[in-house]
């Protein structure tokens, strides 16, 4: 709670002197006849022609009436139009949503979450230790997939791997991939490069050789993204 | 398979990237403080001063009640979803731990 309540003064130091609309969940969101007041805010405030709210004509139950074991029952999960077209799915939907993806549905356009893009899992092949002192590996990747929320896609060989022992104990990692999109708008020309070090220190020397083995290491990435010349 | 866990070099860039990917008229993305540590953005205040340099609008979203964020932010640590989209299938039946200091 404390972190959180941090944060929010954070978000609000940061946001105090920039211009921007402001909507609160309680106010402008939770209730059904205040939603379309505020997409028209929100609509207005980026210049578009107003819309109709398409969850407006959906029962949704107040705040004071969910259950706290709603959290770990089963409850749809669809959207209008796009599954099983219970009302009830749709007000269970709505349960869960928090402000932005309340938005995203309001909308129907994408929210994106910066910090996720998704991940990576490639498989690798033979590898070529060279160089003295610091020990570099020249490891081929022969194929792999990379799945996110709006990206999936496979590895495109030839691909490869380039790693060196650091003197603390740690790889430092330069894969070079190339991902062909299973999205067909993506498929043409997409090309991810990505710097890759490990996220923290790798394991003990003695038990390094069986997390080699057993092909995974905890790595954080730090992904490139850009389109093919 | 070794699985890595992406992160963005340069947020201000993929966002562009994303943007452009996206034939759509309006494109939106969703900033939580806690993107700023996991995304190594120091300059905070310069990083969204120059989203609306380049014409991005912010819409702020708040919610006044604590303790219902700080549960959706327990479900996104551990259930590890951190939003849906249209058309996904949620997985809302995840349970998860609620710590409770009880001293």
């Amino acid at each position: 709670m404390a972190r959180i309540e941090q944060e929010m003064r954070t978000e609000e130091e940061l946001l105090g002197a920039l211009p921007l609309l402001r909507l609160t969940y309680e106010d402008d969101l939770l209730r059904e006849g205040t939603r379309q007041p505020a997409l028209d805010r929100v609509f207005a405030f980026l210049e578009l022609p107003s819309a109709p709210c398409p969850l407006g004509t959906f029962a949704s139950r107040p705040v004071a009436s969910r259950r706290a074991s709603a959290i770990t029952t089963r409850s749809g999960g669809h959207l209008p139009g796009r599954g099983p077209s219970a009302s009830s799915t749709n007000r269970d939907y709505l349960r869960f949503l928090c402000c932005s993806e309340i938005i995203e549905a309001l909308t129907g356009y994408p929210v994106v979450s910066i910090p996720y893009p998704g991940t990576l899992k490639v498989e690798s092949g033979t590898r070529a230790v060279v160089g003295n002192g610091r020990i570099r590996a020249i490891v081929q990747i022969v194929g792999g997939r990379f799945e996110g929320p709006r990206l999936k896609g496979a590895v495109i060989v030839p691909a490869g791997d380039r790693i060196i022992n650091r003197p603390d104990g740690s790889y430092r990692l330069d894969g070079r991939l190339t991902l062909g999109t299973d999205d067909g708008a993506l498929s043409s020309s997409p090309v991810v490069t990505g710097l890759i070090v490990p996220e923290q220190r790798t394991p003990p020397r003695s038990e390094r050789r069986h997390w080699l083995r057993s092909g995974w290491l905890p790595l954080r990435a730090w992904l490139r993204l850009c389109r093919s010349p | 398979m070794a699985a890595w866990t992406l992160l963005v070099t340069s947020p201000d860039a993929l966002i562009r990237a994303r943007a452009a990917l996206f034939a759509s008229r309006v494109y939106g993305f969703k900033l939580r403080p806690p993107h700023y540590s996991t995304q190594s953005i120091r300059a905070q205040k310069a990083f969204l001063s120059g989203l609306q340099a380049e014409g991005w609008r912010l819409v702020h979203l708040r919610r006044r009640n604590v303790l219902r964020v700080a549960l959706s932010s327990l479900r996104r640590e551990q259930t590890k979803i951190v939003h849906r989209t249209v058309g996904d299938e949620s997985d809302e039946s995840a349970p998860f731990d609620v710590p409770i200091d009880r001293s």
